[in-house]
């Protein structure tokens, strides 16, 4: 197995020197410079931003060329891993948050701290940004800065403000309001429930998201037990639970996923949502102006909120790179507020810096609600699942029909968690032993 | 030369025994292998046979029972439905009216249509909150609740096998349909001069003549209809709480969710027993050999 993995290796090696070679050949002789690009997400939107982006650039820096090259997201990580070993990485990545574990220990990518530190537009960075993104998840595990945003992604709550107003409520701004407005707009007898409940295809996600808020971020003990087990989050899973058990959700909604809870929300069945910024777009389209906003998703009990959120991928210079001033040049200009926004509208994500909020698109409405969530700056992102192979299993075939045997009355909430739990606490204490150095992932901390 | 002479059959016979070896023998043979392996994907260090193991895990499963249940429920309302109805199809297309192809294009849709766009579709359709089967229902005043079509442990299954019905409606209408244009018609004209009835004329000409096709395609779809997964991953992921899973979509999950091909392969070779053992079975009580001569 690994001397066949070795011989792969080294003949991309091989094939990726010559390739190189070929290059360095051509472009080296003039005094222009032309600095290499990849996205590894590829997609004809995208293609087309980018393709804009570096057409304004090069016309404000006529002596820079720069050449944008892409690999599908599937090879992304293999192939950045091989040109990386050759010392062949393109100039500027954009790279996978997680990937900075491998990337940085490895050497394959250039601290930016300098320039950060000095780059005139750091203050004007999201709350989120700067503190977690930048701070908590590149500078504390790795004492510098490699990678800037892109954007970002995160779930906030789609209310309907209408139904909220007849009801006489305030918009939730805790667990417990947001829990009693569930109950109070529940009208079955008008079709109306509480809540887009999703109870299959990875509803459980949903489930953990509010978990979270009593383990404080948490997914494991150190030792790697689950923090399922915990008796809090069983009551946490009770309580989340009842907004199917109680019928504050459609019955259906124990077989809904994405489509349907979006559908649910859109079509006028349920008054509260619990999505990310892409559905802004699908609400927009279907529902009235002023009948519905998204608001942050409520904080834990200490004031604290831990969401998932995070940045979607970000910008970063390769060690190998020969022109590493005008790779931070373009890093720079693609970052400023102006390509920032238009590159969120695209792809339907936040924008980092503080100054979209003057965008009126961003600024205003729905988008406003995501732009606060990141803004506030006691937002947490808890820990992940970890990576150990089972976690596949898990998703696919268990966390979901687990609870629903709950949510059907077979399967005791106890039951449930302690299936649940166990599941987990074994696959990640086996990973543990296998892999001494794993460390345990924490809230806000992608070390690991 | 005279080794070539000798040989000709079998070196001409090679090639297809080569691909029918790489396509068929080789994945059979390895499957069997798997079955009796410890061959988790997430595991990749303890590849190696265990016996057993994997059958016993899969029959001491406590979801098994319920699958094995609702692979037979399944089964049967399905084929059952789609033979029933696919008859019915074929006989009101075997006399000519106008439009009679056009009318046929239509009818046979389904059938080119992919599994995938049809488990869609039909989730759409039997959406409780907004589905149009249920609004319709509503309206005309057929039912006063709503009813839970997927989300409803004992409703699932037989939502999942409607839309399993529709779609291979068609499939027994093509066979029947060209089995019973191959009738001479005389042979009608002659039935009924003997003064046979509607009903005889179908029981005693029709049925005879076409029910060697109705094994055969009795048979090949319990086959087919047995091993097909998509539709119930599609519409309900075999739930809720394994409520809609039979053991093809059993497989597919043991196989491509947990990653388990060793639990995998042994159902599939439990399920390749059962359906030998349903066709040898089937072929003799039919006295297949003998249908078609009488």
């Amino acid at each position: 197995m690994n001397k066949r993995m070795f011989g792969l290796l080294a003949i991309s090696t091989a094939l990726l020197v010559t390739s190189a070679c070929s290059n360095g050949g051509s472009g080296g002789s003039g005094k222009k410079i032309e600095i290499s690009f990849t996205d590894v997400a590829p997609s004809p939107e995208r293609k087309k931003f980018f393709n804009e982006i570096i057409a304004e650039f090069e016309k404000e820096n006529t002596n820079i060329k720069v050449k944008l090259e892409t690999v599908p997201w599937d090879q992304a990580f293999a192939k950045l891993t091989a040109q990386g070993q050759s010392k062949t990485m393109p100039d500027v990545v954009n790279v996978y948050p997680s990937w900075l574990t491998t990337f940085v220990p490895a050497g394959y990518l250039e601290p930016i701290t300098e320039q950060y530190d000095a780059w005139d537009k750091k203050d004007n960075l999201a709350a989120f940004v700067k503190n977690v993104t930048i701070e908590k998840q590149q500078r504390e595990p790795f004492n510098d800065v490699y990678i800037i945003p892109d954007g970002l992604m995160g779930e906030a709550l789609f209310i309907r403000t209408d139904w909220m107003k007849e009801a006489n409520l305030e918009l939730p701004k805790t667990w417990d309001e947001l829990f009693n407005a569930t109950e109070k707009l529940t009208d079955p007898a008008k079709n109306r429930y509480g809540f887009s409940y999703r109870g299959a295809r990875s509803g459980f996600d949903q489930i953990f998201a509010y978990i979270f808020s009593v383990t404080k971020g948490e997914s494991y003990e150190p030792d790697g037990t689950s923090v399922l087990l915990r008796p809090e989050a069983l009551t946490a899973f009770k309580r989340y639970t009842d907004i199917y058990k109680k019928g504050w959700a459609p019955k259906d909604s124990i077989n809904w996923g994405y489509q349907e809870m979006v559908q649910g929300f859109t079509s006028g069945v349920s008054g509260m949502l619990s999505q990310t910024t892409e559905v802004v777009a699908t609400a927009q389209a279907s529902m009235k102006d002023g009948t519905w906003t998204v608001i942050p998703t409520p904080p834990a009990a200490d004031g604290n909120s831990y969401g998932g959120a995070g940045a979607s991928w970000g910008y970063s210079i390769s060690k190998n790179s020969k022109n590493k001033e005008a790779a931070w040049k373009f890093i720079e200009f693609i970052s400023k507020p102006e390509s920032n926004n238009k590159y969120s509208k695209v792809m339907t994500l936040i924008p980092i810096m503080q100054d979209s909020l003057k965008d009126p698109e961003l600024g205003q409405g729905p988008m406003k609600g995501f732009i606060d969530m990141l803004n506030d700056p006691k937002r947490i992102p808890g820990a992940d699942m970890g990576k150990f192979p089972e976690l596949g299993e898990f998703r696919e075939s268990i966390m979901d029909a687990e609870v629903q045997k709950y949510l059907l009355g077979t399967q005791s909430a106890e039951d449930t968690m302690k299936h649940l739990g166990d599941f987990l606490t074994k696959g990640m204490q086996k990973f543990m032993k296998e892999n001494p150095d794993y460390k345990v992932p924490h809230a806000a901390n992608y070390k690991g | 030369m005279k080794y070539v002479r000798k040989n000709e059959p079998y070196i001409l016979l090679f090639p297809s025994f080569f691909l029918l070896f790489i396509f068929l023998a080789y994945p059979l043979l390895s499957s069997i292998m798997y079955a009796f392996q410890s061959f988790k994907l997430t595991a990749p260090n303890a590849i190696g046979f265990n016996g057993i193991e994997n059958f016993k895990a899969v029959l001491t499963d406590n979801n098994f029972p319920l699958i094995m249940k609702n692979t037979l429920i399944w089964v049967v309302l399905t084929v059952g439905a789609q033979f029933i109805l696919g008859l019915i199809l074929a006989l009101s297309l075997s006399r000519p009216f106008p439009l009679r192809n056009v009318y046929q294009a239509f009818v046979f849709l389904p059938w080119a249509v992919s599994s995938f766009v049809i488990g869609l579709t039909f989730r759409w359709l039997f959406n409780t909150e907004y589905g149009p089967v249920n609004d319709i229902l509503l309206k005309l005043g057929i039912i006063h609740e709503k009813i839970y079509f997927l989300s409803d442990p004992k409703m699932a299954l037989y939502s999942v096998i409607i839309a399993m019905a529709w779609t291979g409606i068609p499939f027994f209408a093509i066979m029947l349909l060209a089995a019973m244009q191959s009738i001479p018609h005389e042979i009608y004209e002659a039935a009924e001069i003997d003064g046979a009835g509607i009903i005889s004329r179908f029981w005693h000409v029709t049925f005879s003549y076409i029910k060697q096709t109705i094994l055969i395609t009795l048979l090949l779809r319990t086959i087919w209809v047995f091993s097909s997964a998509e539709l119930i991953y599609i519409m309900t992921t075999g739930g809720p709480a394994n409520s809609s899973n039979t053991l093809a979509s059993y497989m597919f999950m043991k196989a491509f969710a947990s990653l388990d091909y060793g639990q995998a392969a042994a159902i599939g070779l439990f399920f390749m027993v059962l359906l030998l053992l349903f066709a040898f079975i089937f072929l003799r009580l039919t006295k297949f050999e003998k249908a078609g001569n009488l």
